[in-house]
C-alpha cells in the first residue's frame, strides 16, 4: 500500500474518520493499530522488525536514565543493534559479493551463498530516525519516552514512516503529547499538499519511468540518450520524492502533525552545500549533527588524516568531515558501488567548493549573473551526480563522462530527443508551480476568493491523477534505499 | 456565495471532464492500420480467413493453402496480437465490409485465444485504431483516461519528434513524427519499446519483488476472455469459425499453454466449435528459426497440415468431433517444496534469455570441497521445471523452454518471451542428494585426473540426459587413447553407459568410481566421448577425460596444474578468441557451408557483413568476420566450425553505400538501414511508405546485388495498391546490376505503401548479397 494506491485512501479514510472521534490517547492508540496495518500491508514480517528497532531503542533510552554512569554503553548498545539491523537487511548481500570478488580476484576460490535479503522498505529510515532519538537522550537535549505505545508511534508514524522525512523526536515526539485539532484552514492546506505530491508523483515522475528505464535498460545506450535520461532522471527523482514528502505531509497535518519540510526547490541552488540545504533537508540535518560535527572533531582524524603539509584549520577539518559524510551519505542510499561513487562525487564537489569558493575573484561576486551562472554550473554538476546515481554499470560511465556527449545514431538522437522533450514538459510543470507558489499564492491565499481557486485546482489535479494513473503504479524511488 | 462557487465550480468541472470522457465517440477518419488492413482484406475477399499474430502469418503460407483447398485463403497475422484484437479485426474489419469468408481460423495459442487484455499499451493502441465503434475492453473511465494519457504524452513526443526530424514528407505531423519515433524506439529500445523495463533488485516494485505470482496475467478463463465473443460472432454471421493451435519449439514444457487448453477445449467443446490441435505437429527444431517462428520448411509443412485438417470442414460433410482433452504434456520432474536458492547473479540478456549465477556454495555443501560447475539445481518457471540441456544456444535459442547448467553462469531459455524472472526459480534438484558420503582423504582415491592445487572440477550427468565431449584431433597426429571415469553420486552405476566414438565402452567400477581405463579413440579429425545416464538411471559426476597420444597425456579435459592445452572443453573456465582460418584452397568445411569465394573476402574488407556464425559443440556462437578468418568468443581450447547462421541476416550498412550516397539519394532501403543477404529458401520483404524523395513518376527499380553460387533465377514483386508487377532475372555468380521498367510508372505521393518481395528458386544453394533497391525515375 503506497500513497497514490487506491487502497491508501479507502484506508486513510476510514483511519481519518475515527481518529477524529477519539480522545488524544486514543488517537495514538490508533496511530500505532494504523501504522502497523500500513507497513504490515507491505510483508507481515516487515512490522517485527519495526518493533525490534523500537523496542531496542526504547529499551536503551530509559536505561540511560536509570542508570546515567552507565550511559555510554547503552548508547553503544543502540548503535550496534541498530547498525546490525541495517548491516544485515541492507548491506550483507554486498559485503558478501564483495569479499568473495577480492578473494578470487587475488586467486583464491571462494563459496560464496549470497542471502538474497529483500530490503525491507524503510528500514533507513527508521533506523535512522531511532537512532537520533537515542544519541540526543544520550547527550540529554531531551528526556526519555517513558510510554512505549508512545514512543512506537513516534518510530512507526506511518505518514513519514517508509521514506521520510526523518523526523526528530524533539519535533515529533511532544506533537504525541499535546491535544491536536483541525480546522478549516489546516484541512485545506493538508490536502492541497497531498495533492500537488500525488500530482508530481503520477503525472510527472511516472510518465518519465517507462523511457529512462528503458534507456538505462538499453544494451549499449548512447552518450547522448544517457544524458537525456539523467536529465528526465533529475526530474524524475525530485518529482518523485518531494512529491511522498509532501503527500507524507498533507496526510499528517489532516491528522493535526507538523512533519520537517524536506524539500525547498533544491535545483536552483548555487553551490554544493546549499543544495544539501535544499535537498532531503530532514536527512542532510542529520548527517550534519551526527556525522559531520562529530567528525569535524575527531581527534583520530585530526592527527592522522592531515593533509601533508596541510595546516589542521578550519576549512581542512570542515573538507575531512565533508568527504566521509558524503560517503557515508552515498552508502545510506544504496549497497551499492554506484551510490558509494556518487558520494565520492559529492565529497569532492565540497573539497573543490570549500577550498576553491575563496579564488572567486571578487569582481564576479554578487554580479547579476553570478547567481544564475552558478545555478547553471550547480545544474550541470547535479546532471553528472545523478548520471552516476542512475547507471548500475559502473564500466559504463567513463565512456559517458569522457567520451562524445553527442555520440549516436540518428535513432538514438529522436530517443533522446524524446526523452529530453519529455524531461523539459516535467521541468516546465514543476516551475509552473514554483512560479505559483512565488508570485500568485501569497497575494491571494488570505482572500476569500481564494477557496474556489483552490477547490478547481483541487478538482484539476485529482482528474490529472486519475488520468495518469497506471494499472500498475511504481513505486516511490526512495522506498528502494 | 464563494463557498458555493468553491463547491459548484469542482462539480461542474468533473462533470464535464466525466462527460467529454465517457461521451460516444464514433472515429472522425480511418486509421492508418485499420485503413491498411482494409485494403488487404478487400483485394483478396478471402473465403478462408487465418487469424493470428506473427506466428500465424510466418507458420501458414495462404497461397499454399489457397492452391491446397481450391479456394481464396487470405492470413491476417498482426504481429504480438491476442485474442482481443482478432475479435475486433472480425467485429469491425470484416463482418461489416460484406465480407463472409466461410471459414474464419483462429490460430495461435490457447493463452493468446484466452487474452482478457492486449499484451501491451502499444497493442492497445493498435487495437483502438482497428475498432470501428468502440474500445471493447470496456470504454469505462480508466481505459478512456489511459488513452487521454497516452494521447497527451505521445502527441508531445510526436510533435517534438517531428519537428525535430522529420519535418517534410506526407502526412502531419504528428504522423510523420509517430513514424519516426515509433521506428526509432523499436530500433534501439527494441520492439517492447517504452514497456522494456530496466529495473533491476531493490528498484523493482516492491509487489513484484514480493508476489511474484500475482503479477497481471494477461490469460484469463473462458469467460473472460473474448475466445466465447468470437464464437458469437461467427454464429451471427453464419461462419464456420475453427481453433487452431499453433506449434511452438518447447511448447509442451509450457504450463500456461497446457492449462489453457485445458480451460478452452472443453468450452469449445460445448458449443461444437471444432479445436484443431497441431502443437505437436513439426515439432523438430529444424522448423524453427526462433522459439515461435516457423522456418520456411516448416511452415510448407504446417501448411500442409492445416489444409489437410481444413478440408473437411470446408465440404461441410464433417461431423463436428470434440477435440481432446486430454493433453499430451511430457512427463516432468516436479519437486514438491524444493528449497528456493538466491541468484547470485542474474541479467535479462533478450526476450527469451537470462545468465543467471547459482551459489557455487550449493557443490560445497553437496560435496563437501569438489567445486562442482554444474550446480545440482532444477529451474523452475511458474513451479514447473525447464528442460535441462547441456547444448544451449547461446544466441538466438528463442524461448525454447531450457536451462544450460554446464556455464557458469547458466544460461535460461524460458518458455515464452518476455518471462520476468520473478517467475523463475532456481531450487536444489531434489534427484541430487545433498549430503553424499565422501572421503575426502585423499582426493585422488577417485582417480581426479583434473585435480588442481586447490579443486577439482567435474560436470553432471542427470538421470536422462548425455553429456558429450567432442573431440577435435590434431591434424596429421596419431589415433590417441582416451581414459575417463565419473562419479556415481546417486542411483545405480551399473544402468551408466560411455561411448567413445560411437562405440560402447565397458566401465569398470570401483566402489563409486566407474572408469574407462585407456581405451582406444579415433584418427577421424572429431569424434566424441559421451557419458549418458537413463531416465531413473544414476546421477553422476563425470570427473575427467583424458587423452594419451604417442605414450604421453596431451591433452586433458577440464583444468589441471600441468596441462592447460586442451582440444575440447566442456568446462569453460577460460575465454580465449577461437580463430578458424581459411586454408588455402579453402575446404569445404560441411555439407551445408559454401565455400568462400574471394569475392566474399572482399566483401569483408570492406566491413560488409555475413552471415556466419561458429558452431560449437551444438552452441552457435557470434562470429565476426576479417579478411584471414572467422574469429568468434569461446572457451578456451574450443574448436568450432563455421555455419551459416540460422536466423542472422545482416542489418550493417555496406562500405558502398557511402560512396554512393550523395549522388544517388535516398536509396529504397535506407529506412532499414540495411544490406540484405538472401540465404538459401528465403524470400526478403522491403516495404516503404511512400517515396518522398522522388520529385517525378517513379518509372524504374534498381536492383545492385553480388551472387553467390551457380546461376539461379531471381524474382522481384512490387507490390502497391495500384497493383502486383513481378519480374524474373537470371542471374549468375557476380555483381548484379539491373534496371527493371515498371510496366506502370507510380505517384510518389499518392502511392502509399511499397512492398517489394525478393527470392530466388526454392532449391537454390546460393547466395544473393543484396547492397542496393531502390525507385528511380528514369532509366540512368
Amino acid at each position: 500500500m503506497t500513497f497514490v494506491q487506491s487502497e491508501f485512501l479507502a484506508f486513510f479514510a476510514v483511519v481519518l474518520a475515527v481518529y477524529w472521534a477519539l480522545p488524544r490517547r486514543g488517537q495514538n492508540w490508533l496511530l500505532v493499530g494504523a501504522s502497523m496495518v500500513f507497513y504490515g500491508w507491505i510483508h507481515p514480517w516487515f512490522v517485527g522488525l519495526l518493533l525490534y528497532s523500537a523496542v531496542l531503542d526504547y529499551t536503551c533510552s530509559n536505561a540511560m536514565a536509570r542508570a546515567p554512569q552507565h550511559k555510554g554503553w547503552w548508547l553503544r548498545a543502540s548503535i550496534l543493534g541498530n547498525v546490525l539491523l541495517l548491516g544485515t537487511f541492507k548491506y550483507l548481500d554486498f559485503f558478501i559479493e564483495n569479499v568473495a570478488g577480492v578473494l578470487q580476484s587475488v586467486g583464491l576460490g571462494a563459496d560464496v551463498h549470497v542471502l538474497g535479503i529483500l530490503l525491507p522498505v524503510g528500514i533507513s529510515f527508521y533506523t535512522f530516525q531511532t537512532v537520533s532519538y537515542t544519541v540526543d537522550v544520550y547527550r540529554g537535549n531531551i528526556a526519555p519516552e517513558r510510554h512505549f505505545p508512545t514512543f512506537l508511534g513516534y518510530v512507526a508514524f506511518f505518514p513519514q514512516l517508509v521514506a521520510g522525512p526523518i523526523e526528530r523526536a524533539s519535533r515529533l515526539l511532544p506533537q504525541f503529547h499535546q491535544d491536536r485539532t483541525l480546522d478549516w484552514a489546516r484541512a485545506r492546506s493538508g490536502i492541497s499538499l497531498a495533492l500537488w505530491g500525488a500530482t508530481k508523483k503520477v503525472v510527472i515522475a511516472d510518465t518519465l519511468a517507462p523511457y529512462i528505464n528503458a534507456i538505462y535498460g538499453a544494451d549499449a545506450p548512447s552518450n547522448a540518450m544517457a544524458w537525456a535520461a539523467a536529465l528526465a532522471f533529475m526530474l524524475q527523482m525530485l518529482a518523485d520524492f518531494s512529491g511522498y514528502t509532501d503527500i507524507a505531509r498533507g496526510v499528517a497535518r489532516l491528522l493535526g502533525f507538523e512533519l520537517t519540510h524536506n524539500f525547498d526547490h533544491p535545483y536552483i541552488s548555487a553551490s554544493p552545500d546549499e543544495f544539501w540545504r535544499r535537498w532531503h533537508i530532514s536527512l542532510s540535518e542529520w548527517l550534519r549533527d551526527y556525522v559531520f560535527f562529530p567528525l569535524y572533531d575527531w581527534e583520530w582524524g585530526r592527527r592522522w588524516l592531515r593533509i601533508p603539509g596541510g595546516a589542521d584549520d578550519t576549512r581542512s577539518r570542515i573538507a575531512r568531515a565533508a568527504v566521509f559524510t558524503m560517503l557515508f551519505s552515498g552508502l545510506w542510499h544504496g549497497a551499492g558501488w554506484n551510490f558509494v561513487l556518487w558520494g565520492a562525487f559529492w565529497a569532492v564537489l565540497h573539497v573543490i567548493w570549500v577550498y576553491g569558493r575563496a579564488w572567486v575573484p571578487e569582481a564576479l561576486v554578487g554580479r547579476r549573473f553570478s547567481r544564475p551562472a552558478a545555478v547553471a554550473l550547480m545544474l550541470l554538476l547535479n546532471l553528472w551526480a545523478h548520471q552516476i546515481f542512475r547507471e548500475p554499470q559502473l564500466a559504463r560511465l567513463p565512456g559517458r563522462f569522457f567520451g562524445n556527449p553527442l555520440a549516436g545514431s540518428p535513432d538514438e538522437w529522436v530517443i533522446a530527443a524524446l526523452m529530453f522533450t519529455l524531461a523539459l514538459a516535467g521541468a516546465a510543470l514543476l516551475n509552473l508551480a514554483m512560479l505559483f507558489e512565488w508570485t500568485v499564492l501569497p497575494r491571494i491565499a488570505d482572500r476569500p476568493a481564494f477557496l474556489p481557486v483552490q477547490t478547481t485546482l483541487w478538482t484539476l489535479a485529482a482528474w490529472a491523477i486519475l488520468t495518469f494513473s497506471q494499472q500498475t503504479q511504481a513505486d516511490f524511488l526512495y522506498f528502494a534505499f | 456565495m464563494l463557498r458555493l462557487t468553491a463547491f459548484i465550480a469542482p462539480v461542474l468541472l468533473s462533470l464535464l471532464w466525466a462527460g467529454w470522457l465517457l461521451a460516444p465517440r464514433p472515429h472522425t477518419g480511418v486509421p492508418e492500420a485499420a485503413r491498411a488492413l482494409d485494403a488487404r482484406l478487400d483485394r483478396r475477399a478471402p473465403d478462408v480467413l487465418v487469424l493470428g499474430n506473427s506466428a500465424a502469418s510466418r507458420g501458414i503460407d495462404d497461397t499454399a493453402l489457397s492452391r491446397l483447398l481450391g479456394v481464396r485463403a487470405q492470413t491476417v497475422g498482426m504481429s504480438g496480437t491476442l485474442g482481443p484484437t482478432w475479435y475486433v479485426i472480425l467485429r469491425d474489419r470484416v463482418f461489416p465490409r460484406n465480407l463472409s469468408p466461410r471459414l474464419v481460423v483462429i490460430a495461435g495459442t490457447p493463452p493468446g485465444m484466452l487474452a482478457t487484455r492486449p499484451s501491451s499499451p502499444r497493442q492497445h493502441n493498435l487495437l483502438r485504431e482497428l475498432a470501428m465503434d468502440d474500445d471493447p475492453l470496456g470504454g469505462g473511465l480508466r481505459a478512456r483516461s489511459a488513452a487521454v494519457r497516452t494521447g497527451l504524452v505521445d502527441g508531445l513526443r510526436n510533435t517534438a519528434v517531428g519537428l525535430l526530424f522529420a519535418l517534410r514528407g506526407p502526412g502531419t505531423l504528428q504522423a510523420r513524427g509517430k513514424a519516426r519515433a515509433d521506428a526509432a524506439v523499436a530500433e534501439v529500445l527494441g520492439e517492447g519499446g517504452t514497456a522494456a523495463q530496466a529495473l533491476s533488485g531493490a528498484l523493482q516494485p516492491i509487489t513484484t519483488r514480493l508476489r511474484p505470482d500475482e503479477l497481471p496475467m494477461v490469460q484469463g478463463s473462458y469467460t473472460e476472455s473474448f475466445a466465447d465473443d468470437l464464437v458469437d460472432l461467427a454464429e451471427d454471421h453464419q461462419t464456420t469459425l475453427v481453433f487452431v493451435h499453433l506449434p511452438r519449439r518447447g511448447g509442451r514444457l509450457d504450463p500456461g499453454s497446457a492449462a489453457g487448453r485445458s480451460e478452452l477445449v472443453p468450452a469449445l467443446n460445448a458449443r461444437r466449435v471444432p479445436y484443431i490441435d497441431l502443437s505437436q505437429h513439426h515439432t523438430a527444431p529444424s522448423n524453427f528459426m526462433d522459439a515461435n517462428h516457423l522456418t520456411t520448411a516448416g511452415r510448407a509443412a504446417m501448411t500442409e497440415t492445416l489444409a489437410e485438417a481444413l478440408r473437411p470442414l470446408l465440404a461441410g460433410d464433417a461431423g463436428f468431433t470434440p477435440a481432446s482433452t486430454a493433453t499430451a504434456t511430457a512427463t516432468l520432474h516436479r519437486a514438491p517444496a524444493p528449497p528456493r536458492i538466491a541468484w547470485t547473479h542474474a541479467e535479462r540478456v533478450d526476450d527469451c534469455t537470462y545468465v543467471v549465477g547459482a551459489p557455487r556454495s550449493l557443490s560445497a555443501d553437496t560435496l563437501r570441497s569438489l567445486w562442482v560447475h554444474t550446480p545440482p539445481t532444477a529451474i523452475l518457471q511458474d513451479g514447473t521445471p525447464l528442460r535441462r540441456t547441456t547444448a544451449s544456444r547461446t544466441e538466438d535459442a528463442g524461448c525454447s523452454g531450457t536451462f544450460d547448467p554446464t556455464v557458469q553462469p547458466m544460461i535460461v531459455h524460458p518458455t515464452g518471451p518476455d518471462v520476468p524472472l520473478s517467475r523463475l526459480r532456481a531450487v536444489l534438484d531434489d534427484a541430487i542428494p545433498l549430503t553424499v558420503p565422501i572421503d575426502p582423504t585423499p582426493l585422488t582415491q577417485y582417480g581426479a585426473g583434473t585435480v588442481s592445487g586447490r579443486e577439482v572440477t567435474g560436470v553432471w550427468v542427470y538421470p536422462g540426459t548425455t553429456v558429450q565431449v567432442r573431440i577435435q584431433a590434431a591434424i596429421g597426429g596419431s589415433a590417441p587413447r582416451v581414459r575417463t571415469s565419473a562419479l556415481v553420486v546417486s542411483g545405480a552405476g551399473a544402468d551408466a553407459t560411455l561411448q567413445v566414438s560411437g562405440s560402447a565402452v565397458p566401465l569398470r567400477a570401483e566402489g563409486r568410481l566407474l572408469s574407462s581405463g585407456e581405451v582406444p579413440g579415433s584418427a577421424d579429425p572429431a569424434w566424441t566421448v559421451q557419458w549418458a545416464s537413463p531416465a531413473g538411471g544414476p546421477s553422476l559426476l563425470v570427473r575427467d577425460v583424458v587423452l594419451v597420444e604417442d605414450g604421453r597425456q596431451t591433452a586433458v579435459v577440464g583444468t589441471t596444474d600441468a596441462a592447460t592445452a586442451v582440444t575440447a572443453s566442456f568446462l569453460p573456465s577460460h575465454v580465449a578468441p577461437v580463430r578458424v582460418t581459411y586454408a588455402s584452397p579453402p575446404p569445404a568445411l560441411t555439407d551445408t557451408w559454401l565455400p568462400l569465394p574471394r569475392k566474399v573476402e572482399s566483401l569483408a574488407g570492406k566491413k560488409a557483413c555475413l552471415p556466419v556464425a561458429i558452431d560449437r559443440d551444438d552452441t552457435l556462437r557470434a562470429a565476426r568476420v576479417t579478411r584471414t578468418g572467422i574469429e568468434a568468443v569461446a572457451p578456451a581450447g574450443s574448436a568450432g566450425t563455421p555455419v551459416l547462421h540460422p536466423q542472422r541476416r545482416c542489418t550493417h550498412w555496406p562500405a558502398e553505400r557511402t560512396a554512393t550516397q550523395r549522388g544517388a539519394g535516398p536509396l529504397f532501403m535506407e529506412p532499414l538501414r540495411t544490406a540484405r543477404w538472401l540465404l538459401p529458401g528465403d524470400e526478403a520483404t522491403f516495404t516503404r511508405r511512400g517515396l518522398p524523395e522522388l520529385h517525378g513518376l517513379a518509372r524504374t527499380l534498381v536492383l545492385e546485388a553480388t551472387r553467390f553460387g551457380p546461376p539461379t533465377a531471381l524474382h522481384l514483386e512490387v507490390r502497391t495498391k495500384s497493383g502486383d508487377h513481378r519480374f524474373t532475372l537470371p542471374v549468375k555468380e557476380g555483381t548484379i546490376t539491373e534496371t527493371l521498367t515498371l510496366p506502370a510508372p507510380l505517384d510518389p505521393v499518392s502511392i502509399g505503401r511499397v512492398r517489394i518481395r525478393m527470392w530466388t528458386e526454392p532449391d537454390d544453394p546460393g547466395l544473393v548479397y543484396v547492397t542496393d533497391l531502390h525507385m528511380a525515375e528514369a532509366a540512368p
